[in-house]
């Protein structure tokens, strides 16, 4: 029953992020004369590219590990795949909200399926951490860290949300995709240094009662 | 619920809750979520404590 419920969410989040991510192309073909049809399926392999990605990475990092995995571990996965769909309508229905609401909406298509596609890859990853249910970092733990922070912090720096310029022939324009990639990293680089932390309190802890 | 018996027949038999846990296959964070009272485990792992602690079901699980 868990795994069906979590084959559902994921299915779902999946669908509707391709359905946004074609609603927000249309738009943007309808209100923008500058991109062409040929641009807008280009939009649209792009949002595919990022997403099949995310999806593919998912499978093949969790293909097989049921057997690693514990009891309890298999009953929170549909709490992780729950929370990647919440978090992934939010978002999704947050823009379009949004996009309904200006009358000039700062987005492009690609911007927009960028922040609601890693929105639901990182919530995916930092929930499955904090529960070790699917991706569990048992190892390498500070090394992932960094990666994750060092990512973060090169994502912020091309957000050109710092207040310095970048050489000439990278764009100084806020990008706000960039910048919520780089939030949502840096983020999941904080988590893994934290819970680490928290884990190895509760083993000392453990070790001294 | 914290589950207070089975931390001091832990303790008791020196273990700890990582030693626990590689004995009954599962994880560290799973036996300190159970003597947490965070979860329930299956009467499968219930079996698989007790026969790793030398304890009877009753003597760990029963209030």
């Amino acid at each position: 029953m868990k795994n069906k419920a979590m084959t559902v969410s994921l299915v779902s989040t999946v669908i509707i992020t391709v359905s946004i991510t074609l609603m927000t192309i249309v738009n943007e073909l309808r209100v923008n004369p500058e991109v062409t049809f040929f641009g807008g399926i280009l939009f649209f392999l792009v949002g595919l590219e990022v997403l099949g990605g995310a999806v593919a990475f998912i499978v093949f990092s969790t293909k097989g590990n049921e057997k690693q995995l514990d009891e309890r571990q298999l009953k929170v996965r549909g709490e992780v795949a729950l929370y990647t769909l919440l978090s992934t309508v939010a978002v999704a229905l947050s823009i379009a909200i949004l996009s309904t609401l200006s009358d000039i909406f700062p987005l492009t298509a690609c911007d927009t399926a960028y922040i609601i596609s890693f929105t639901g890859l990182y919530t995916f990853l930092i929930s499955s951490d904090i529960n070790d249910a699917f991706i569990s970092y048992k190892s390498k733990r500070t090394l992932l860290a960094i990666i994750y922070l060092v990512t973060g912090s090169i994502c912020l720096v091309f957000s050109g949300v710092l207040p310095f310029r970048l050489p000439e022939y990278f764009s100084n324009d806020f990008r706000l995709s960039t910048f919520v990639i780089s939030v949502l990293a840096l983020v999941l680089g904080v988590e893994i240094i934290i819970k680490g932390i928290i884990e190895k309190k509760e083993a000392l802890a453990d070790e001294e009662s | 619920m914290k589950n207070l018996k089975l931390k001091s027949a832990r303790a008791a038999l020196d273990l700890s809750q990582q030693d626990l846990a590689d004995k009954v296959g599962v994880s560290r964070q799973t036996i300190n979520a159970i003597e947490k009272g965070d979860y329930n485990p299956t009467i499968k792992l219930c079996i698989a404590i007790c026969q790793a602690l030398g304890k009877t079901l009753d003597e760990l699980f029963w209030e």
